[in-house]
């Protein structure tokens, strides 16, 4: 989103400025996405913040990138999986849909019913552990190419396709058992 | 039916297929009933996950943003992040003052900032020696409850042990005491006839009638004229008497144990320590400053391979009217000159904290020294840090490998295994018979066929058989058996069956490999369970018998001697206990969870033998997860590591009430415990404990919803 003010940027100015065009284009498919990782909407927060902070460290190498989305998810997942990986599972809580704002719903759908569907696909989700929920959700959900979610996660294109394989079945599982 | 490898992955990534490759997956759906049926599943799931509502992070995220943007102090950018901010708003339609808007939300960014470097910092801190003296950092541990310091300053007084008769002393097992003939009731009746005889326990005081008592229980205590004190032990103002004695047999032998013996012409109470040695005792008000004084021991024993020491600290619970253990820490995991307990106590606040030394043995025989502090917070003592050495050598490096690996941490090990047989990790061999770049290069293989990263699994053990070793050959085999099952779990059971006919003829494994054979016998045939539980996608297994079947088919059931289902930590998920008999008639148990890497396993310890019966887990103390007899102990799991229970027998015999978890001076993989920093004069900073704890102060999990 450009400012409308026009004025001359200076390099430094203009990478800066790449980032928050960054921020605007996809901090909230971020958080939905970590949100989707942690299952905690503060947490979510915290790590969106702190993905664009990086993108904005590390904007030196914006002109690089090929693909700057996936490079954002990249730093999104790093982060989430750290993060994951210093969790103690003793202060497991339920996952909780109210913490984050609902986005609208579709006009003339059935609210209960459609509810009841979205819950039911967001815990088969949740059954999933981050290694295949990450694949599954930047595949299938946001559209990622097998090549996009090889660049997003660091691992090999044949790694992705072995795990959106093994995230499917997990997930036709978890939602089958709800049936 | 069996779907074939290229065409599940074909269907798995549909959408990326082009034009020519779609058309020709639907001509052969048109025969393929089986795959169509997967094709028609993964679409429907697609949109499922299309429609799926994406949750909004609250506005204020964009404001908070651009702030810590302009914290971060762009230099020559604050006037266009200026603007930037005035430019966005206004873009947005939404009015905001500048002045209003430069929030510089230090405190979030800077906790942040210092959970980035936490993350950042793979590697342990080597343990400090001397008195911790930064504010605590840290993340906080869940829904634990914070210790907060009162606000007044206090001065610290650093209690150091007398020498004697307080100072533990280490023993070998070989110079453990004789037999004695005295048994325990005989003890009691004669220190009762004898504090009769003399009026009383105060008669004691009388230093000539306590040498007199000194030279009768000559050769029954820890050391000459140790492990008697005086003290009002039970509140009341009256004396009593505390006597430590030496076990009546040998070590080595048999039913009687040594016995600490509270005698006050009341109601005796004690409690039996098995195959131990008290080696010093001493009463002192150590927690709380209320006027109560606790009992502190330090005692040896064994569990057949090992000598350890523990520091016990036992206080008397009026409301319940026993001796509750609130600290039992490990001191000594192998022979050592050395044990270090050091108690800082603030008399103001009550507060002690206890900082303790041992020597942790992992797996690969590792032990490194490991420093623990135990914070009193009132009513209990809770494990607050844990420092470790660096590893000096790769076999301590790998042992911590391996402990990340038993904690479920199944990537991290990998990366530590990957990062040793490349060269990034330099340290020196402690045995150069051993090859230690073929072990890591066989462990990372079989580590990344667990975690689905074929080329990486390939690459490792391709490393590992250019060596030329036995071992480097079965790396060679168990790649060949992972390419052509394209299976990891069929790669573990061939591992199995090598390990069945080639690892148990000493003939086939030359020096260099033995320690690692002996190793593999450990641990392949767990892990193969996992590998099949991986494998198959199981994610919450019901009964041993559905796991059975999958084992089978993988030529693995008739390892497992006993199975039981069970969700021991109160997590929703349910994790999985075998026996696994050795053909030397022992019964190792082994937990199978299933944790962010997938199926992992770890050893919870020695059952009795091949047909004692695996029975059902008990309730834990404070009801918050269970525990499982094995051996002569319980056995509780917290989701990365087990924690022991010892059946203790007090006077209501309520166990576990009375019972604490024992803090095993074990190898813990990096970030189960965060090193944190911590002055307790700090009287501003709220902290909260970084290791778990199990038990005494976890809350009540809720299970996943949905879940059975």
């Amino acid at each position: 989103m450009r400012s409308s003010v026009m004025t001359k940027l200076t390099p430094a100015e203009a990478q800066a400025d790449r980032v928050a065009v960054l921020f605007e284009q996809y901090h909230q498919a971020i958080f939905a996405y970590l949100y989707r990782l942690v299952n905690d909407a503060e947490w979510a927060r915290d790590l969106t913040q702190e993905t664009f902070l990086q993108v904005h460290r590390t904007r030196d190498r914006l002109e690089a990138v090929d693909n700057e989305r996936a490079w954002v998810y990249r730093i999104a997942s790093n982060l989430a999986f750290n993060a994951l990986k210093r969790r103690r599972r003793f202060a497991w809580l339920p996952w909780r849909d109210g913490d984050a704002q609902r986005a609208p719903q579709l006009v003339g759908d059935d609210p209960a019913r459609r509810v009841a569907q979205q819950r039911r696909v967001a815990e088969a989700l949740a059954a999933l552990t981050p290694t295949y929920r990450a694949p599954l959700l930047l595949y299938s959900r946001y559209d990622f190419s097998v090549r996009e979610v090889a660049s997003a996660l660091e691992i090999s294109e044949g790694a992705v396709k072995t795990r959106l394989y093994r995230a499917r079945e997990m997930f036709r599982q978890a939602y089958e058992q709800d049936e | 039916m069996t779907i074939h490898k290229q065409l599940r992955e074909q269907l798995a990534t549909y959408r990326d297929l082009s034009k020519a490759e779609r058309a020709a997956l639907k001509r052969r759906l048109t025969d393929d009933p089986a795959g169509a049926e997967l094709l028609a599943a993964y679409e429907a799931m697609d949109r499922r996950l299309a429609d799926l509502a994406d949750p909004r992070p609250d506005p204020a995220l964009r404001r908070d943003f651009y702030a810590a943007l302009q914290g971060e102090g762009a230099q020559g950018q604050a006037g266009w992040f200026g603007r930037r901010l005035g430019g966005v708003y206004a873009a947005a339609g939404q009015l905001a003052a500048a002045a209003a808007l430069i929030i510089l939300v230090v405190g979030a960014a800077a906790l942040f900032r210092q959970q980035s470097e936490f993350a950042a910092s793979g590697s342990p801190v080597p343990i400090s020696t001397g008195r911790p003296t930064k504010a605590a950092t840290g993340t906080p541990i869940g829904t634990a409850a914070p210790v907060r310091f009162p606000a007044a300053t206090p001065t610290y007084a650093v209690i150091v042990p007398p020498d004697a008769p307080f100072a533990p002393f280490h023993r070998w097992a070989s110079q453990w005491p004789q037999h004695t003939g005295m048994t325990h009731g005989a003890l009691r009746a004669g220190l009762k006839t004898y504090l009769l005889d003399h009026g009383g326990v105060e008669a004691l005081l009388d230093p000539a009638v306590m040498g007199e008592l000194k030279a009768a229980l000559e050769g029954h205590l820890p050391a000459p004229g140790a492990g008697l004190q005086l003290a009002d032990v039970y509140p009341g103002g009256e004396l009593e008497l505390v006597v430590a004695v030496l076990p009546f047999v040998d070590v080595v032998g048999e039913d009687e144990e040594g016995v600490l013996h509270i005698t006050g012409l009341g109601n005796p109470e004690y409690w039996p320590v098995e195959n131990t040695f008290p080696t010093a005792v001493q009463v002192e008000d150590v927690v709380a400053f209320d006027g109560q004084p606790e009992i502190q021991v330090f005692y040896s024993f064994v569990d057949g391979r090992h000598t350890f020491q523990e520091y016990l600290i036992a206080k008397w619970d009026p409301a319940r009217t026993y001796w509750r253990e609130v600290l039992r820490a490990p001191l000594l995991g192998v022979e050592e000159d050395v044990s270090y307990v050091n108690v800082d106590r603030d008399r103001e606040s009550g507060n002690t904290a206890v900082s303790i030394t041992c020597r942790a043995v992992g797996p690969w025989e590792t032990s490194l020294l490991r420093e623990d502090l135990y914070v009193w917070d009132g009513d209990d003592f809770m494990l607050w840090i844990i420092g470790r050495d660096e590893p000096a050598d790769q076999r301590q490096y790998l042992g911590l490998a391996e402990a990340r690996l038993r904690s479920g941490q199944i990537g991290g090990a990998a990366e530590m295994y990957r990062a040793l047989y490349q060269g990034e990790v330099t340290l020196p061999a402690p045995n150069e018979q051993i090859d230690w770049q073929v072990i890591a290069a066989m462990r990372a293989g079989q580590l990344y066929t667990l975690l689905d990263q074929p080329e990486e699994a390939e690459a490792a053990l391709a490393q590992a058989s250019l060596r030329g070793s036995p071992l480097g050959q079965w790396a060679g085999r168990f790649s060949e058996a992972y390419r052509d099952a394209d299976d990891a779990a069929a790669a573990w059971a061939a591992l199995v069956a090598m390990k069945r006919a080639e690892i148990e003829n000493d003939d086939a494994i030359d020096a260099g490999n033995r320690y690692l054979a002996s190793f593999a016998n450990d641990t392949v045939v767990p892990m193969a369970l996992a590998a099949a539980l991986q494998s198959r996608d199981v994610i919450n297994p019901a009964a041993p018998s559905d796991l059975l079947g999958i084992w089978a088919e993988y030529d693995l059931a008739a390892e497992v001697g006993q199975g039981r289902v069970e969700d021991l930590d109160y997590d929703g998920a349910n994790e999985v206990i075998v026996t696994l008999p050795t053909p030397g008639g022992q019964a190792p148990v082994w937990l199978l969870d299933r944790g962010e890497d997938g199926w992992f396993t770890t050893l919870l310890g020695l059952h009795h033998n091949v047909n004692a019966p695996l029975t059902a887990p008990q309730l834990g103390p404070n009801g918050d997860f269970q525990v499982m007899a094995v051996g002569d102990e319980y056995v509780g799991w917290n989701g990365r590591y087990p924690f022991y229970y010892s059946e203790m027998a007090d006077w209501e015999g309520n166990w576990r009430l009375s019972a604490q978890p024992e803090h095993r001076c074990y190898l813990p993989a990096d970030d189960l415990f965060a090193v944190a920093e911590f002055d307790p004069r700090d009287g501003e900073t709220a902290v909260t404990p970084n290791g778990p704890t199990p038990g005494e102060r976890t809350p009540t999990p809720t299970p996943l919803s949905g879940t059975p």
